[in-house]
């Protein structure tokens, strides 16, 4: 995640990897802190839903974060598979077919919510999901629309 | 868009990797370029044809010309 931040920056490379590799280790920092939430879960309704939520969210931030931390520090020490590493972050190709592949993910994620609101509604013991899911389309829109204009503005 | 990149490269006798080192690509770029399922931007194809010696329009050219 934090891997591809700052790929359409013109800072340099090594630059980016620095801010990255502090990032992985803030990343992994905040995945552990999460983890260790799930310790704190004994009024929650459902502690086990939650627990594994917690840890499994936390654990993977935390795998996630080292990752990148480790692979910016071995971009960091070895020139040549930076200059791999930044050649596949700012060939043309590549950028076109994540922009495109991002702009159909988002649709298919705001598809799949949708239908998820359909199919939930059908069941009337679901109306506490269905009316979530609402509101979590709602916001995921108005999220997107100003995500969308912001980027404009910035691009 | 048409492109003569591959008989370039092999009257060189350059590697599709030497061409995208040389004009900061990946291979994959060339290869698409080379296979017409891809269409160069202003700057790439710029670098491509310096790295020739060649002009734009004597790499790169419609299909109808």
């Amino acid at each position: 995640m934090s891997a591809n931040l700052f790929c359409f920056s013109r800072l340099p490379f090594r630059t980016k990897a620095k801010i990255r590799l502090w990032l992985g280790v803030g990343i992994a920092m905040v995945g552990l802190c999460v983890a260790l939430l799930s310790f704190r879960l004994g009024e929650w309704p459902e502690p086990s839903f939650m627990t594994g939520f917690y840890v499994g969210t936390g654990g993977g931030l935390l795998g996630s974060g080292i990752v990148t931390a480790v692979r910016m520090g071995i971009y960091l020490r070895d020139a040549e598979r930076a200059r791999k590493a930044e050649l596949e972050e700012m060939d043309e190709r590549n950028r076109f077919i994540q922009m495109r592949s991002a702009q159909a993910a988002i649709w298919v994620l705001v598809g799949a919510v949708y239908l998820a609101i359909v199919v939930t509604s059908l069941s009337p013991a679901l109306f506490l999901a269905t009316v979530t899911l609402i509101w979590v389309l709602i916001g995921a829109l108005i999220l997107l629309l100003a995500s969308y204009c912001i980027c404009r503005y910035l691009y | 868009m048409q492109n003569c990149i591959q008989e370039l490269r092999r009257a060189h006798r350059i590697t599709q990797e030497e061409l995208a080192d040389a004009v900061d690509v990946t291979r994959q770029t060339i290869i698409s370029l080379e296979n017409g399922r891809y269409n160069a931007s202003l700057l790439l194809a710029h670098k491509i044809a310096r790295y020739f010696g060649l002009t734009i329009e004597q790499v790169f050219y419609f299909e109808e010309d």
